[in-house]
């Protein structure tokens, strides 16, 4: 096992009944890293996470998560492990006090004046009851939670579904600012990879459970290209992936040099949808 | 111990409305009860025919005129006067035995809705996520839930039970017959009831394991509407092992282990050590196994059950 790694997968399988959710999926993510776990709905994101977290487990598979088995050892990982849910997952009875004081008694990397420094910049009082803060409200406070916690590994499903576009963008701004730092590490998943992109230093895309593109953005950047023509070019490679647009036609090439591709057409990094698609597609055709 | 006492803080933030504001309003009522019977005057001597009347007045002395019901029936069934020591004890044993059973019998319907709730509430409304997030095992939260209803929440019940008793035998203290109110307070034996009370709900705990286990297991495994469960399980295979086998073993089973409890307790005066005598009865301790057993599957569903 790598070290450096704070999550290290092979071979994760999961079915469900006739579903097999997890078909031999394969993860890494490393220390400072900010990865972004994506793929279309039932494509096993959420599956493979809940694994990860020790909530549910694998039918086969390695899986280790800051050197513990999340299956057996989830009490212990989760003091160095924050998750933040699609849902709202606080529990709704509950005062915000009461849920400070909570995760000071039980959490022994709690910091109580980081989460109500925290909570001092937003609108959340201590003495409301969850229930009824707003849905990004809701964020803010599992957000102070988490950074109180300060734990090595963040992962968050979804985190800014259902939220206005002002608090995604404070959302990710904190979990920037106020977060990560080169020890830490974050594993995210999102419908919109576009909200993330500029975030991410790497990314893993899944699809009916299996990891079918893992790398740097670096690499994303110097080993992908998007050339946008006119009309059908002859190009000097075969594309991973062409489909007609308004603008013309696209084609996604991979490992060809930008140089070669500048007379024919438009020539950029392709993001991370288009990406996304070409490789599931292009795997297909 | 420091995430169990965070854990127990959880619960009470959960169930304090349940837990002490109900043995609360209980109270509430019960004096309000004795309040309203004593501002009742005159109308009790006319269901008393005139003999009866003035042999109260006599036993009541000089507050006689100004009796009303509640004076009248404390010094007609008290009798101090005519009572030996032994007697009163059991007069008074049974009066504040009688005022305890409304609040105990409150304090278990609430523990019950309080189990049967504790693992299937979390699982929907989500945020069994949020507590799986935390560094707390699942064994850790099926016993402080457990220990919480059984040895934490008694506390509020047991205080109000003792205010009641207090303000019971204050009052029979003022109105029974003229220079008895020593002999009352020395039958009530008040200062030994936080103790019986206390022992009550330590050995109620151990008897009632095997329940609280199996209300555990279906509000951590139930697919919905746990208290269907509850109770359809154990009458389902009762009435399957009637039909198929032809014999009723479970049933005795659970209703001897109900009826264990029975006796606990019982008898004249304070009974401390009649609660831990019941821990010398096997079946008891037969209940503590299978209830441990089902804690134990409470655990296993809790830390399976997100794998649906």
């Amino acid at each position: 096992m790598n070290d450096s790694a704070v999550i290290q997968a092979r071979g994760m399988r999961k079915t469900f009944k006739d579903v097999r959710a997890l078909d031999g999926f394969d993860i890494s993510v490393e220390r400072g890293r900010i990865v972004g776990l994506i793929g279309p709905n039932g494509s096993g994101k959420t599956t493979a996470l809940k694994a990860m977290l020790g909530l549910s487990r694998l039918d086969e598979g390695d899986l280790s998560v800051l050197g513990f088995n999340p299956a057996t050892q989830r009490a212990a990982m989760m003091s160095h492990v924050a998750y933040i849910a699609d849902t709202g997952i606080l529990p709704r009875w509950m005062r915000v006090k009461d849920l400070l004081d909570y995760a000071e008694n039980v959490h022994p990397n709690f910091n109580r004046e980081v989460a109500e420094t925290q909570l001092a910049s937003t609108d959340i009082h201590l003495s409301k009851k969850v229930r009824v803060l707003s849905k990004g409200m809701h964020v803010q406070l599992h957000l102070a939670i988490v950074l109180a916690i300060g734990a090595e590994l963040l992962v968050l499903d979804e985190p800014t579904l259902g939220l206005d576009i002002l608090y995604r963008q404070q959302f990710y701004d904190a979990v920037l600012n106020d977060y990560f730092t080169e020890d830490r590490s974050i594993l995210v998943t999102t419908h919109e990879v576009r909200e993330i992109e500029h975030i991410l230093t790497d990314v893993v895309f899944i699809n009916r459970g299996r990891a079918c593109l893992t790398s740097s953005m670096e690499d994303i950047a110097t080993q992908y290209v998007k050339l946008t023509a006119g009309e059908q070019v002859n190009a000097p490679a075969a594309p991973l992936f062409q489909r007609r647009s308004l603008a013309g036609t696209e084609y996604i090439f991979r490992g060809v040099p930008a140089g070669e591709l500048a007379g024919l057409g438009e020539v950029s990094t392709p993001n991370l949808a288009e990406l996304f698609v070409a490789v599931v597609e292009g795997s297909h055709g | 111990m420091g995430s169990f006492v965070g854990l127990w803080l959880r619960e009470w933030h959960e169930h304090k409305s349940a837990f002490v504001w109900t043995p609360a309003v209980v109270l509430a009522l019960v004096l309000l009860a004795g309040l309203s019977i004593m501002g009742l005057n005159d109308h009790v001597e006319a269901d008393l025919s005139d003999v009866e009347v003035q042999e109260l007045e006599d036993k009541l002395g000089d507050n006689g005129r100004e009796a009303g019901m509640l004076e009248v029936l404390t010094a007609m069934s008290l009798d101090a006067a005519g009572s030996t020591d032994a007697e009163l004890v059991t007069k008074m044993d049974k009066l504040l035995d009688g005022i305890a059973q409304p609040f105990q019998l409150v304090f278990v319907i609430v523990a019950f809705f309080a189990f049967i709730g504790c693992l299937y509430d979390e699982r929907r409304d989500g945020s069994i996520l949020f507590w799986k997030s935390m560094p707390v095992a699942d064994w850790q939260t099926v016993l402080s839930k457990l220990t919480f209803v059984f040895w934490l929440a008694p506390l509020a019940t047991i205080a109000a039970i003792l205010i009641a008793q207090l303000f019971a035998v204050t009052v029979s203290s003022i109105f029974v017959e003229s220079g008895m109110s020593g002999r009352i307070w020395a039958a009530s034996e008040i200062w030994l009831r936080p103790f019986e009370l206390v022992s009550r709900y330590l050995v109620m705990g151990v008897w009632a394991l095997p329940l609280a286990g199996w209300f555990m297991l279906v509000s951590a495994a139930a697919p919905r509407l746990p208290i269907l469960w509850v109770f359809g399980v154990p009458l389902v295979l009762t009435i399957l092992e009637r039909i198929f086998v032809g014999t009723e073993g479970l049933a005795s089973l659970i209703s001897g282990h109900m009826n264990a409890w029975g006796g606990a307790g019982a008898g004249d005066g304070v009974q401390i050590l009649g609660y831990f005598a019941l821990l010398g009865d096997y079946r008891i301790w037969l209940g503590v196994i299978v209830g441990a057993l089902l804690l134990w599957a409470t655990t296993v569903c809790r830390n399976r059950l997100n794998d649906a």
